[in-house]
């Protein structure tokens, strides 16, 4: 029905670029993903780039024009959207959106983000920290003394008391998407962690501790959509996106119904179902968004991969590690691959991609995909699903 | 016509009164906390002043390790959601201790003077605690 295929993507290393700026950062990921397309610079229509915040943390705007500018693309023309960590999922839906329009036939997408110090500009974790409290309500959480892994940590305490979640639950999480990392060469950290480890770090907004927090991190992402019924003349395994939804929600946790689901992405995973015509139970492997652990408990209920409530059943039978029912995050997720804001979207975008092409580190069985990327709190949810047709 | 806006700098005016204030729907009654011009339930502009009890439970909460630089001198600080009797939620830094804190608590509002501005809080309900 939308008609638009992937036919190359691109990531950069996650983790720390010191010398490295977000132009930079953002070509080496667009020029992989159309070196991957087999297409050149030329063949490129439009782009659409997300980022949460390079004011913050490069003292930049008018990204979509630099983004042109350093890949020599103009006069092109490049936007970038902000829905802060879901910025490279709304992103993509621009550039589906755009194809799927009739306008354009090949489209680059992606997504960057630079949070620790740059060649530019000096960060560290206190000034990385006040960056992402940008993405909740400034009047009326952040003048709280609320922080964003605080946010989190009020909807585990919630899940916690509702259901019956253990701290476990959400360590396991933390462990199983380290393991996924441990051989990833462009994750963040290439590190296994024990569940003791995970279970006693350091305490950063109760119930979470580090190990339930995703790292800050540097990199960018690309991928590049074409009309669906051109994609042959570029790639043999045909990759279609059968799916595109986004949904919103209030800024502000305390105006919502539920602090222990997210309804934009239930909303938005229930759109995109009855888009791609299939149940929850069709999908083979997901990439959600898991900024803290208890959110990536939260996606599995949201996703309707386990019934509300039985998320921590879902790890402790081991079903969403690899060789399990649905595995998720088989690339370490956020937590363990990296979370640079803005690129994540499109990051979650490659793997999937590349476990449906057969060419994945930890390669599973799988025909159809679905990534889920989640902006700030909730307050956004883009869902896309993506089929091998051939 | 109302003698404040429903904005946020009503809000914190009302706040330095002591005044927990929010915006009563004209058309479908849902009291909206914080204040807003656009009812959130119905979608209506017709609205007028309301003042809570500043009574209600702790609904869901969590403790600060890792503090916002202008809140570093209250670490480690509770920040919950307390719904208030009257049925709208707030977030607000809770004043109880940190191995006495749970959901369900009884609080009331109280403010709290911080840098030089009188911050939203809430208490331990004696009466009931
Ligand atoms: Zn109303």
């Amino acid at each position: 029905m939308l008609n638009v295929a992937v036919i190359g993507v691109g990531m950069t290393k996650f983790g720390r670029h010191e010398n490295k700026t977000i132009r930079e950062l953002w070509v080496e990921a667009a020029i992989k993903a159309i070196e991957d397309a087999k297409i050149s610079l030329k063949d490129i229509q439009a782009a659409f780039i997300g980022c949460f915040s390079s004011e913050w943390w490069e003292h930049q705007g008018h990204l979509g024009s630099i983004c042109a500018d350093w890949l020599s693309i103009c006069p092109t023309s490049a936007v970038r959207v902000e829905n802060a960590c879901a910025s490279s999922g709304a992103a993509l839906r621009c550039g589906v959106l755009a194809i799927a329009s009739g306008l354009y036939d090949i489209v680059l997408v992606g997504g960057v983000e630079k949070m620790y110090s740059g060649p530019r500009k000096l960060s560290d974790t206190a000034y990385a920290t006040e960056g992402l409290a940008l993405a909740s309500d400034e009047a009326y959480e952040q003048a709280q003394g609320l922080t964003f892994p605080g946010l989190y940590a009020l909807m585990a305490t919630a899940h916690m008391h509702k259901y019956g979640t253990k701290k476990e639950h959400l360590s396991k999480i933390a462990v199983k998407n380290h393991k996924n990392a441990a051989k990833n060469p462009l994750a963040h950290f290439q590190k296994e962690i024990t569940l003791e480890e995970a279970m006693n770090a350091r305490m950063i907004a109760y119930p979470l501790n580090l190990y339930d927090c995703c790292p800050f991190s540097d990199g960018a992402s690309a991928a590049i959509l074409c009309k669906a019924d051109l994609a042959r003349r570029f790639t043999d395994t045909i990759i279609h996106i059968i799916a595109s939804t986004q949904a919103s929600d209030t800024i502000a946790l305390h105006n919502r119904e539920s602090y222990v689901s997210l309804r934009s992405a239930r909303v938005a995973a229930q759109e995109a179902y009855k888009m791609a015509k299939i149940e929850s139970k069709d999908i083979d492997i997901a990439e959600v968004h898991d900024c803290f652990t208890i959110a990536e408990l939260i996606a599995y209920e949201d996703l309707g991969f386990c019934k509300p409530g039985e998320g921590g059943k879902l790890i402790d039978e081991g079903e969403t590690e690899i060789g399990g029912r649905i595995p998720v995050n088989t690339d370490g997720g956020l937590k363990a691959k990296g979370h640079p804001v803005g690129a994540t979207g499109v990051a979650m975008i490659y793997e999937i991609v590349k476990q449906l092409r057969g060419e994945a580190i930890n390669q599973v069985k799988a025909e159809i995909g679905l990534a889920h990327n989640v902006g700030g709190s909730g307050g956004t949810c883009t869902i896309h699903i993506l089929k091998r047709v051939s | 016509m109302q003698e404040r806006d429903a904005s946020i700098q009503s809000f914190y005016e009302f706040i330095k009164e002591g005044k927990l204030m929010g915006t009563k729907c004209l058309k479908c009654g849902y009291i909206n906390l914080p204040p807003r011009p656009i009812c959130q339930a119905c979608g209506s502009k017709d609205w007028e002043w309301f003042q809570f009890s500043g009574k209600g439970k702790l609904e869901t909460y969590t403790i600060i390790h890792v503090p916002p630089a202008k809140f570093k001198d209250l670490a480690p600080y509770i920040v919950g959601i307390v719904k208030l009797i009257e049925g709208s939620s707030i977030t607000a830094i809770i004043k109880s201790k940190l191995d006495e804190v749970k959901i369900g608590l009884d609080l009331i509002v109280d403010y709290m003077e911080y840098k030089g501005e009188k911050l939203l809080c809430f208490k331990v309900e004696e009466s009931q605690s």
